[in-house]
């Protein structure tokens, strides 16, 4: 027994003390804790441009991390960001151009809004306080145990995702809201601006933006629809912009469901593609042969 | 009576026609609009009502207007109770402005506040978290047959859920109450340690259960037990399941004024009427068959709660069907479990047979905030152990004497030991704390 001063001294601390350091884990770990530390993010791609080497890149949201296992391809790199923003992609791409690297550069396109899009996703507890970055740092102590002598590479698609609420009603609010918000000022802005770069750096780059399969059920509903249609036009605009120096192109591929699959194996959730999609869609796109790795399935 | 209409009127508008779309007209253009129930409206009409009532009974005190608006719209009571009646508000409030409030009073108040909000975060959301995601399957494919484990998993774990959402906002109420210097009525007794039907109503949301006692059930009995009947003991029955029918019909009516959740209040006053005169009438002698009997009745009346949560738990009427259907149609438990990884962390089990719609794909990053399958069976038996082998909160925090058996006695005290533990609990709710259930009771 003690007194209620040292009572709550003891709790206060035993609260704060592991906080703090899940906190500075966060911190230090997560390099999209806030969407401010740019420096944070090209050191962690630095480092994956010396590993990998590639000459082929993939940059988009979690829909790339997650639906596209190019385990064993070293010349890919593959950048997800999730929820990635078009300033993002841009920072990406200037990076890559001027590493030199990537003559192929695939860019997943979402709908470009007004301006620099802000991270509205995840409050400042669950960034600060969440859990996901701990158990990543456990996961990957637990890996390096048992594949000590596998060397994992950021291809790899990584191991076990949370089944997804496959809530198609609020995915497909969420679809509404974001592909009713797309500007064509903001998408050519941005398609210009990775041209220009690509110019600058004097890169003979090839440039494929590209939609990631969605959900049949979702990119039935009109507001997909009319994107999808909205960026063939303003494309069509754009075409002047390629030069013989940067060649850019639209791969804007239909979601029917004759196409992609609408079969729940394929999906982890009605957002994110397994790879078992993800590598068939790659093939068409790149025109290379992917195998996912059983392991990772 | 007027006054006790005009409480009730809002809320039986709110729950009769809920998102109640409202045309605003502006300067060039109307907007509709959908509002929803305001938060706490059920409480607040309650309070009201013994406001109405006891402000005239000898004896109870006056609240000035400022302590009244604090009794009307106390932000830790207000959205999920406990029901605070009047004669005590007048009581407690002029405690709290005399009362000094003791460190040891506040550390108390603060360490069951964090117990409610662990009980919510690691008992109550992983359970919603998989039932929701069993909805949202039945919404998508209503054809789905939902496995026998699947289905237990969802009647079990809608009662779980109920008991461990709703007790935690009490214990948190009832925390915070204390901090402030404020003893707030307990609103639960380990209602699923229950022997009869009877046990169980006057230990569940025990605050509510108070209020209709006094403002329906007795009432209705006082006035029906002068009915013209000559033999006492019938008449009195006849008053007394009278009184029951209506209790449980306002009950109904309260939680949701729809005709189901009437009906399912009513069938459940029927079974507890029922076993409650057949055993008044039977007397068992032999103590072998009593021991016998016990169990059962506690299995009849366990698996009669989880079916009216299940009614209650259910969004609408066509997803109740389906899993009734499922319960009938295919009930067969589907077992074929896998331990991962055994040698590093035995007790995460993973098996793509007891939810063979929800096929295991995690590893430890499932504990993330979503448990796989294997992990959320081994979650729904340590939760279920808690609720028959661990004394409730309350008793924890000695705020009430329970005389239901717990195996383990353990009671908080002002100890280091208790305020580390308690710290870690709180650390671990708040870092799984992400999951919105979107369901609050009342």
């Amino acid at each position: 027994m003690c007194s209620g001063s040292s009572y709550l001294r003891a709790l206060l601390l035993s609260i704060f003390a592991p906080l703090l350091f899940l906190a500075l884990i966060n911190i230090n770990q997560d390099p999209f804790i806030g969407r401010q530390t740019k420096s944070v993010i090209l050191n962690l791609m630095h480092d994956y441009i010396r590993m990998t080497r590639p000459d082929i890149a993939l940059i988009g949201s979690s829909r790339v991390t997650r639906g596209f296992d190019t385990c064993g391809h070293e010349n890919i790199l593959k950048l997800g960001i999730p929820g990635i923003k078009s300033y993002e992609s841009e920072m990406l791409a200037k990076h890559l151009f001027e590493q030199n690297h990537a003559v192929k550069l695939y860019i997943e396109l979402r709908p470009y809004k007004d301006g620099y899009q802000s991270d509205e996703d995840r409050n400042l507890l669950k960034r600060f306080f969440g859990m996901n970055t701990f158990i990543g740092v456990i996961n990957n102590f637990y890996d390096s145990l048992h594949y000590g002598d596998i060397e994992k590479t950021v291809n790899c698609s990584p191991n076990g995702h949370k089944p997804g609420n496959f809530n198609l009603e609020h995915y497909k609010s969420l679809y509404k809201k974001e592909f009713s918000e797309y500007k064509t000022e903001a998408f050519t802005a941005s398609i210009n601006r990775i041209h220009n770069i690509c110019i600058e750096t004097g890169n003979h780059a090839e440039i494929t933006f590209f939609t990631a399969p969605i959900y049949p059920m979702i990119a039935s509903i009109k507001e997909v629809n009319e994107f999808m249609s909205q960026i063939q036009k303003d494309w069509s605009k754009l075409e002047h912009a390629a030069s013989s120096i940067c060649h850019i192109e639209i791969a804007n591929y239909p979601n029917s469901e004759h196409l992609i699959s609408a079969d729940r194996s394929y999906w982890e959730d009605a957002n994110h593609f397994k790879p078992m999609l993800g590598n068939q869609f790659l093939r068409i796109l790149t025109g290379l042969n992917f195998e996912t790795v059983p392991d990772n399935e | 009576m007027i006054g006790a209409i005009c409480s009730l009127s809002p809320l039986l508008y709110f729950k009769l026609f809920p998102g109640t779309l409202f045309v605003l007209p502006y300067i060039d253009q109307t907007v509709i609009t959908e509002v929803l129930i305001p938060l706490g409206l059920s409480f607040y009409a309650l309070q009201q009502i013994t406001g109405l009532f006891d402000c005239t009974r000898k004896g109870v005190g006056q609240l000035k207007l400022n302590e009244y608006l604090l009794y009307s719209f106390c932000f830790f009571y207000l959205p999920s109770g406990p029901i605070l009646p009047y004669r005590s508000a007048v009581t407690q409030l002029a405690n709290m402005a005399s009362v000094h409030i003791s460190l040891e009073q506040f550390s108390k108040g603060l360490s069951l506040f964090i117990l409610g909000f662990s009980k919510k975060v690691l008992c109550a959301d992983p359970i919603s978290q998989w039932i929701d995601a069993f909805y949202n399957l039945l919404e998508q494919n209503p054809e789905t047959i939902l496995s026998g484990t699947e289905m237990s998993y969802i009647v079990w774990g809608s009662t779980l859920q109920f008991y461990f959402e709703f007790s935690a906002y009490s214990d948190m109420a009832i925390g915070i109450g204390l901090c402030f210097g404020m003893l707030l009525p307990i609103n639960f007794d380990s209602p699923l340690k229950a022997k009869s039907p009877m046990e169980y109503i006057n230990s569940w949301h025990m605050s509510f259960m108070a209020f209709v006692r006094e403002y329906v059930f007795q009432p209705v009995f006082m006035h029906l037990k002068h009915l013209p009947i000559k033999a006492m003991e019938f008449r009195y029955t006849v008053a007394w399941v009278c009184a029951v029918f209506a209790t449980f019909f306002v009950t109904g009516a309260w939680h949701a004024p729809t005709p189901t959740a009437i009906f399912y209040s009513v069938i459940f006053a029927l079974i507890a009427v029922t076993i409650e005169l057949t055993t008044r009438k039977i007397n068992i002698k032999h103590n072998w068959l009593n021991k016998l009997l016990l169990p059962l009745s506690r299995l009849l009346l366990l698996t009669g709660i989880s079916f009216t949560a299940v009614c209650f738990r259910t969004p609408d009427g066509e997803l109740l069907q389906a899993v009734m259907s499922s319960c009938v149609t295919n009930f067969h438990f589907s077992v074929s479990p896998r331990f991962w990884p055994t040698d590093l962390f035995p007790l995460f089990i993973t098996t793509d047979g007891f939810f063979p719609n929800y096929p295991n794909e995690l590893g430890l990053q499932g504990l993330a905030g979503f448990l796989s399958p294997g992990e959320s069976l081994l979650h729904i038996l340590i939760v279920t152990a808690i609720v028959f082998f661990m004394p409730n909160s309350m008793e924890i925090f000695q705020l009430h004497s329970s005389k239901k058996y717990s195996v383990l006695s353990s009671r908080w005290n002002l100890s280091k030991g208790h305020a580390v533990a308690l710290g870690f609990l709180f650390v671990c709710s708040l870092m799984l704390f992400s999951y919105d259930s979107g369901f609050i009771y009342g």
